[in-house]
């Protein structure tokens, strides 16, 4: 579903109240200390590019490996390591292989000095990450400093510690596995650690999703050459980086049917037929508080869960972090602890039909009320007990106080209209067929009015477009399926036209890139990775500053 | 010569001083802490990392690497379980690293 441009005023005044909301958790996300975004920014599309500087100390014994393992380990494709992790989990939209190794650096300090720094509830921990930037920095036949705001990943041998830091990087142990760097990966892509819906421990609750690592069902792989790896990212956060195709989105109830039966990809086969998440939303104060249903089968980089399941997870609003988070329902009575599969709350109902793990898809059935009410800041105007023609809460005041009215406004001996002929100076509201309510004229006037506009007022689910939702006055440039970077309505039509030919500027014969090959005059367009769309120069010049303002435009800047 | 005596003595003892004192590692200067370094420390430690898997996720590992009917789980060391298994039929006491999820032989006890 596209965004469209929100023209109307009921909209505005909505988006302008979660625009407030939304800016009272930027400022709690910034006093936590999360602000520090580095150049890795959602929606995210591309190589993402981290230093990992490789440290041991002045009385380390040999490290374990040498740099190219960590070469292969991270960054190089086709490895079966964290590159091709990315890659699988961002469907090709991204991988590691700009990342860096650089080292191993000597520290001039031991292992016993740096230890000694502490690590769990030391505030003086991450003196142990600068002392291997240092010594990067100021090593006498390599040294090397990254630039400024790339996240960093320290590995030390032998490992002492192991910890990430949001938009800055992470410490990992020389034995790092694949699980330990995808966790740290993923802090560095700005999500937060996963939870569950059990009172009691609901962070890292989340074993299906790899922001709850090291308490995941990481695939085993005896023998393998990076051993554990996986499972992946929830589907709420792949949604968050912006990685899924927005026509395997589904929102529900946003063509107004109020129950409907869908089939779902496994989020991990998406060569499979059906949509890889279903979005469920109820809040009507929160666009971005709403239930997530997907479905993952166990292999590949999954391979280590304990079966095939849906999931149901709740994204919503941790208000003493100032973030949201993903919320995996679980059976907490029961053995294991699985995936609910039934969901029966908020208006919402979810059940799961059927699933087949060998085709990859899931039938699942999901019903929602939110169709019926009102946008934030009306009311079902309740003119009559089937009314619900949504207005501001004045006007249902009103419809109130002259339904209380009626009697005595109407004309006591009947008159040319029968019974319900109104006295001089009222007419009948007609809010309806049949709606013989006396009122002043302004009132009939104002009822017609309210008429045309309830569709405008309904259904809070037609302006839930998830995580990525531009702020007011941008829309997404739709580019390709996966495109959500917010630009002005102006460039979204001008990206529009050049889609409509996209061969128009290309050289007929080809040329040194191939068949893609502009005509002279004209570069790609450049609007995501393999955008090869011929544009003059400063078409290219606008969509990268749009790239770069990617993050700054969106409604919700903060991640699960 | 007596203030020669005195001169010999002080010069023996300014060396002594500097070879002993070259004997030391020179303590290093540490750059400041850098400004976000300080702030993510700060909230590090009041979040610290519980990385470490739950015996229901040691379970599922244990059931996929060929050990069935795990119980009696007891943490060990600084970040392991010991768990009663079968394996092949026949019980086994284990360990399973609660990092890396490898899995040894407990030591009898």
């Amino acid at each position: 579903m596209a965004q469209s441009n929100p023209l109307n005023k009921e909209r505005l005044h909505r988006i302008r109240h979660w625009f407030a909301v939304t800016g009272l958790l930027l400022a709690i996300w910034a006093v936590h200390g999360q602000s520090a975004r580095a150049a890795e920014s959602r929606p995210y599309r591309g190589p993402i590019t981290w230093s990992i500087i490789l440290c041991r100390f002045s009385d380390s014994p040999a490290p374990p490996h040498d740099p190219a393992y960590y070469r292969d380990l991270i960054a190089n494709r086709r490895t079966d390591g964290l590159s091709d992790f990315i890659a699988a989990v961002s469907y090709g939209s991204s991988d590691l292989a700009t990342t860096v190794v650089k080292g191993w650096y000597s520290e001039p300090f031991t292992q016993a000095q740096e230890e000694a720094l502490g690590g769990g509830g030391s505030p003086t921990r991450t003196r142990k990450y600068q002392d291997c930037l240092d010594a990067a920095a100021h090593d006498r036949t390599d040294p090397y400093t990254p630039p400024p705001g790339q996240l960093v990943a320290v590995v030390t041998s032998p490992g002492i510690d192991l910890f990430g830091m949001v938009g800055v990087g992470s410490m990992l142990p020389d034995t790092v596995d694949m699980v330990g760097m995808s966790h740290e990966i993923g802090h560095g892509l700005g999500f937060s650690h996963s939870f569950s819906d059990n009172t009691t421990n609901q962070e890292y609750d989340d074993p299906w999703d790899m922001m709850s690592a090291y308490n995941v069902f990481a695939d085993p792989r005896p023998g393998a050459r990076f051993g554990n790896a996986g499972p992946g990212f929830n589907a709420a956060h792949i949604d968050e980086m912006g990685w899924l195709p927005r026509p395997r989105i589904f929102t529900a109830g946003t063509d107004g049917r109020p129950s409907q039966s869908i089939t779902l990809a496994a989020l991990n086969h998406p060569e499979a037929g059906g949509f890889l998440i279903a979005r469920v939303p109820f809040d009507v104060g929160d666009p971005f508080h709403y239930y997530t249903v997907e479905y993952r089968t166990a292999d590949g980089f999954d391979g280590g869960l304990p079966a095939s399941t849906v999931m149901i997870h709740e994204v919503k609003l941790d208000p003493g972090a100032g973030v949201y988070h993903t919320y995996l329902l679980r059976d907490n009575a029961a053995p294991g602890r699985p995936p609910t599969q039934a969901v029966n709350a908020n208006g919402v109902t979810i059940s799961v039909d059927g699933t087949d793990a060998a085709a990859h898809q899931a039938r699942v059935t999901i019903g929602d009320q939110i169709v019926a009410r009102c946008l934030l800041g009306f009311v079902w105007r309740e003119a009559s007990t089937a009314d619900q023609v949504c207005v501001p809460v004045a006007t249902r005041t009103q419809t109130r106080a002259d339904n209380a009215q009626a009697a005595a406004r109407r004309e006591p001996n009947g008159g040319p209209f029968g019974p319900d002929t109104c006295r001089q100076g009222f007419v009948w509201r007609e809010a309806f067929a049949g709606d013989h309510v006396c009122v002043p004229p302004p009132t009939r006037t104002q009822a017609r009015a309210d008429n045309a506009q309830a569709a405008s007022r309904n259904n809070p689910s037609r302006v839930v477009f998830g995580p990525n939702t531009c702020s007011v006055g941008f829309v997404w440039r739709e580019a390709d399926d996966t495109d959500v970077v917010c630009v002005s309505g102006a460039e979204r039509t001008q990206v529009r036209a050049e889609n409509a030919n996209p061969a128009l500027h290309r050289n007929p014969a080809g040329g040194p890139f191939g068949p893609d090959t502009c005509l002279g005059g004209f570069v790609w367009r450049e609007a995501f990775p393999g955008d090869h769309v011929c544009v003059v120069p400063p078409r290219r010049t606008q969509t990268r500053a749009d790239n770069t303002q990617a993050h700054a435009r969106l409604m919700k800047p903060n991640v699960e | 010569m007596k203030r020669f005596s005195n001169w010999i003595l002080g010069l023996a003892l300014l060396c002594g001083v500097s070879v002993a004192a070259a004997a030391q590692p020179a303590a290093i200067a540490r750059a400041p802490l850098r400004a976000d370094l300080r702030v993510a420390g700060e909230r590090l430690s009041q979040h610290p990392h519980p990385y470490a898997m739950s015996e229901e996720v040691a379970r599922v590992r244990l059931q996929k690497m060929g050990f069935e009917q795990a119980q009696a789980f007891k943490s060990v060391g600084t970040n392991a379980f010991q768990a009663e298994v079968m394996k092949e039929g026949k019980p086994q006491r284990i360990e399973i690293d609660r990092i890396s999820g490898a899995v040894k032989q407990a030591v009898p006890q």
